[in-house]
C-alpha cells in the first residue's frame, strides 16, 4: 500500500486556509506573547503548582495519582476501576501513549472511543493518524466499508449517515456505562480547575453519565490559574480546527453528587524533558498545527511516523515518552524546513530542537561523508575580484555585462564582503556563480569575495553540532572586519543572519535596490525558500518586485522537498513534494529562488533553463547587463 | 442554522420556547440556564447533577437561557461550581473528510435566547 495518502493531504490543506483566515480575521496572534509567558511561568513552577492544585482537588474530593511511569499509571486505573466492564472514553494522546485501552481490554474490559475519529480508528485497529483528527487519513468510502463489512450494515459512502449509525450505536454505551475516561488539555492549580476542549459532546457524556470518572493527563499539562486560560484556549482550538471555540469547553472540579473523580498525572519522561536543554518542547499543547503545515506529514500522513507523535515535534516527545530509536526515525522524516514554527502558538523551535536531539543519531554514510568533506575545508577563503567570465555559456540567454559600469550607483566600502558559501562552488552551480560574479563585479566594486566554505547550517540541521559551531566560529572571525556580508544563499543567509544579526544580508535584496525595472520574455513566478518564511528574508518578494513583475503563483510558498539532503534520504516524498509545485503555471515561464538547493530540486520538473537564480535573473536582464 | 442567536423579553421567553417545541416536534427538546454568557460566542452553565448533564447533552435540541453578560468565559469561572460548560455551539465533527456535521453524541439545534 502507499504511503501517499491524498485524504491527508486535502485535509490538512484545507484546515491551514482555515486557520489562515480565523488567525487574520480574529486577530488570535495577539494571544501569542501573553499565552507563551503564561505556559512559560507554569512550566517553570510546574512542581509548585501541582502540588496547590493537588491539594485542593483532594479538598474538593477528587483523589489525584501522580504516576512516574505509564505501568504505575495504569496500574491505578486498572485497580481504581474495580469491577467496571464497560468504560466510555474519550480522545486523549497521554492514553494513547500508555496503550490504557489495549491495557483495559486485555482485562476483559469493553472500552469504547467516543470521539467518531477515535471510534473509527479503534474498529480498524490502527494508531491515530494526527494528533486532533486521528481518523484524518480515510475516505467517507473507507469508513462506510468499514462499518458495512463490520456491522452488517448497508451505509453509503456520506459522511451524516455514518456520523448518525455512530450516534445512535454509542447512545446506548453512554447511558450504560460504568466509567468514563478524558484527557485533560489543561489544568489550572487555582482555583483548581481540569479544562477539556471538545466538540461532539463526546467527552461531557463520558465524564458525567459514568458513575467513575477517570481524568488522565501529563505533568506537563499544569497551569497557574485559570486567569489568561482562555488566550491559550483559543490559541489551541484555533490552531488545531480553526475554531476560535470548540462547541464545548468543559470544566471540573468537584464530583458530581454521587460520582468518584480521578485525576492520573503522568510522568513518564515529561519531567526530563522539562529539566532538558529541550525544554522548549515542553511547552507543546498538542494542537496539530505543525503537522498540518509540514509539507512531509501532508503527503504521508501520521501512520508512516510510526508512533502515537509525529512530524518533528513528535520525534523529540517520542525521545523522552518513548524510545530513542523511534524517535531518531521520526526525525529522519523532518525536513529541517522550519514550516511549523511560525505555526505553532506556543513559539516552539520545532527544527532547532529536532537539530539539537539529532546530535545523538547515527548518519547514513551518504550524510556524514559529505558533511565531512564540506566540514573539512577551510571555513572561509578570502577571493580577489576577477573579470567575470561570460554568463552565457554558449545558451541562448541574454548576455551579461562584462566590465563595470560606470554608471554603478554604490561604490563599496573596503568593509563589505559577499559570502559565497558552499552551494555555488559546486558545478551543479557554475552558471548561477558566474553570475553572482558579475554583480558583485559590477556593483560591488571593491568589495571582498570570501570564496570558499560552508556556513555550517547543514552541519547544524543534521545534529552535527560541533562542527557546525566550528564552521561558525571560523566564519565569525573571518566576518568580523566587515560590517555587511552579502549571501546569495538563502539558507546560509538566515542561518547566518539568525547568529550575526543585521550584518548578514540577502544579496538579491541589496541588488534589487541597484538594479532598474527588468522585462524577461516569459511569466516570472517566485518560489519562496522555506527558511525565508520568517525574519528579514520573508520580504525577499516585495522587494524584487521592484525589478521583477513576479506573476500570481498559488504554490509560490509550498515547500519543493529539497531540504538539502532530504531528496537523498528520502527521494519518493521529496518527488510527491516536489510535484505539488507543478500545477497552475503556463506553457513559458521562469521560477526565481534564492536557495540553491529548492533551485536544483526545482529544476528536476521544470528544467535547468526555467529556474533561475534572482541575481542571474537580475543582471541577465538588465539594461547595464546587455539584457533585452 | 444548527447554532441560532435571538434575542426577546422576559415576557416572550415562554411562547418562544413553546414555538421552539412545535418547531421540533417529535425531537428532544430541553430548556438550560446558563449563569452567564458572551454574546454571539457561547453561554456557560454550570452542572452539578448527572440529569442536568443529561439535559444539556442528551437532547436533540438545547435552548440556552441567557441573562448575564460577560466579557469573556474566564468571568463564569471565578464563581462556585462543581462542573461547568462553556457552550459554543451544536455537537458536531468534521472527522469524515472535513465534512462539517451536526449531532454527533449531542444537541443537533443549539438555541441561544437573550433574555433582555
Amino acid at each position: 500500500m502507499s504511503k501517499f495518502n491524498e485524504n491527508v493531504f486535502k485535509a490538512t490543506n484545507l484546515t491551514v486556509r482555515k486557520r489562515a483566515k480565523l488567525f487574520r480575521e480574529r486577530g488570535l496572534d495577539a494571544l501569542r506573547d501573553g499565552a507563551v509567558t503564561k505556559r512559560k511561568a507554569s512550566l517553570d513552577e510546574a512542581a509548585r503548582f501541582w502540588e496547590i492544585a493537588a491539594k485542593r482537588f483532594r479538598e474538593n474530593g477528587i483523589e489525584v495519582f501522580f504516576a512516574d511511569t505509564v505501568a504505575s499509571a495504569n496500574g491505578f486505573i486498572s485497580e481504581h476501576l474495580g469491577g467496571a466492564r464497560l468504560i466510555v472514553k474519550g480522545k486523549s494522546l497521554t492514553t494513547e501513549e500508555m496503550e490504557l485501552r489495549q491495557v483495559l481490554e486485555r482485562e476483559g474490559r469493553e472500552v469504547v472511543e467516543t470521539d467518531l475519529g477515535e471510534w473509527i480508528i479503534q474498529q480498524r485497529n490502527e494508531l491515530p493518524s494526527h494528533f486532533t483528527a486521528p481518523a484524518i487519513h480515510l475516505s467517507a468510502g473507507d469508513v462506510a466499508e468499514m462499518i458495512n463489512r463490520k456491522f452488517g450494515e448497508n451505509l453509503p459512502a456520506d459522511a451524516s449517515a455514518l456520523t448518525g449509525f455512530v450516534r445512535r450505536k454509542l447512545r446506548e454505551k453512554f447511558r450504560n456505562a460504568d466509567a468514563g475516561i478524558i484527557g485533560a488539555n489543561m489544568v489550572c492549580a487555582d482555583p483548581a480547575t481540569v479544562v477539556s476542549v471538545s466538540n461532539e459532546g463526546n467527552v461531557s457524556l463520558s465524564a458525567r453519565l459514568p458513575e467513575k470518572l477517570f481524568i488522565v493527563t501529563g505533568w506537563d499539562r499544569i497551569y497557574d490559574s485559570v486567569d489568561g486560560i482562555e488566550g491559550v484556549q483559543r490559541l489551541l482550538t484555533g490552531s488545531a480546527t480553526a475554531q476560535e471555540f470548540t462547541s464545548y469547553i468543559d470544566f471540573f472540579r468537584k464530583p458530581l453528587p454521587g460520582q468518584q473523580v480521578f485525576l492520573v498525572v503522568l510522568d513518564n519522561g515529561r519531567k526530563a524533558l522539562m529539566e532538558s536543554s529541550f525544554s522548549e518542547g515542553a511547552r507543546c499543547i498538542r494542537c496539530g498545527a505543525c503537522l498540518n503545515i509540514c509539507p512531509v506529514y501532508q503527503e504521508v500522513g501520521g501512520h508512516t511516523f510510526g508512533k502515537v507523535y509525529h512530524g518533528g515535534i513528535g520525534a523529540l516527545l517520542t525521545e523522552f515518552t518513548g524510545r530513542k530509536q523511534d524517535a531518531s526515525a521520526i526525525a529522519s522524516y523532518c525536513l529541517r524546513c522550519k514550516s511549523c514554527e511560525p505555526a505553532c502558538p506556543m513559539g516552539v523551535p520545532i527544527a532547532d530542537l529536532v537539530a539539537g536531539l539529532s546530535e545523538s543519531y547515527p548518519l547514513p554514510l551518504y550524510l556524514s561523508l559529505p558533511l565531512k568533506w564540506m566540514g573539512r575545508r577551510p571555513a572561509v577563503q578570502v577571493g580577489r575580484q576577477r573579470e567575470p567570465a561570460n554568463v552565457n555559456d554558449g545558451q541562448k540567454r541574454p548576455k551579461v555585462f562584462d566590465s563595470p559600469s560606470s554608471s554603478a550607483r554604490h561604490h563599496a566600502s573596503p568593509s563589505f564582503a559577499v559570502f559565497m558559501g558552499c552551494a555555488f562552488r559546486t558545478p551543479l552551480m557554475k552558471r548561477e556563480r558566474k553570475a553572482i560574479e558579475a554583480a558583485v563585479f559590477h556593483y560591488f566594486p571593491g568589495a571582498e569575495i570570501l570564496d570558499s566554505g560552508c556556513c555550517g547550517m547543514p552541519h547544524y540541521f543534521k545534529g552535527r553540532l560541533s562542527a557546525a559551531k566550528e564552521l561558525l566560529e571560523a566564519i565569525g572571525r573571518r566576518f568580523e572586519p566587515f560590517d555587511r556580508v552579502l549571501l546569495p544563499c538563502s539558507s546560509g543567509f538566515a542561518y547566518l543572519r539568525e547568529n550575526f544579526g543585521g550584518k548578514i544580508q540577502l544579496l538579491s535584496m541589496v541588488l534589487a535596490e541597484k538594479i532598474d525595472k527588468i522585462n524577461p520574455d516569459t511569466a516570472v513566478f517566485y518560489h519562496q525558500p522555506c527558511h525565508l518564511k520568517t525574519g528579514q528574508g520573508k520580504d525577499e518578494k516585495k522587494v524584487l518586485s521592484r525589478v521583477i513583475s513576479f506573476s500570481d503563483w498559488e504554490n509560490e510558498a509550498r515547500c519543493c522537498g529539497s531540504g538539502g539532503t532530504y531528496f537523498v534520504q528520502h527521494p519518493l516524498i521529496s518527488k510527491k513534494i516536489l510535484f505539488r509545485k507543478e500545477p497552475g503555471l503556463p506553457e513559458r515561464f521562469t521560477v526565481v529562488t534564492s536557495c540553491p538547493s529548492c533551485l536544483l530540486q526545482l529544476r528536476r520538473i521544470f528544467g535547468r533553463e526555467r529556474v533561475r537564480h534572482p541575481a542571474d535573473m537580475m543582471v541577465s536582464f538588465s539594461e547595464e547587463g546587455g539584457g533585452q | 442554522m444548527a447554532t441560532e442567536w435571538h434575542s426577546i423579553s422576559e415576557d416572550e421567553l415562554h411562547l418562544f420556547i413553546n414555538k421552539i417545541q412545535d418547531r421540533f416536534a417529535g425531537q428532544s427538546v430541553s430548556c438550560v440556564e446558563s449563569t452567564g454568557f458572551v454574546p454571539a460566542t457561547g453561554a456557560f452553565v454550570p452542572i452539578d447533577s448527572r440529569e442536568n448533564a443529561e439535559a444539556l447533552f442528551l437532547s436533540d435540541v438545547v435552548v440556552l437561557v441567557c441573562r448575564r453578560r460577560l466579557k469573556s468565559y474566564e468571568e463564569a469561572l471565578a464563581g462556585d461550581f462543581a462542573q461547568g460548560c462553556f457552550v459554543s455551539a451544536e455537537s458536531k465533527t468534521a472527522d469524515i473528510e472535513k465534512k462539517l456535521i451536526s449531532g454527533v453524541h449531542g444537541p443537533k439545534e443549539c438555541i441561544f435566547v437573550e433574555v433582555q
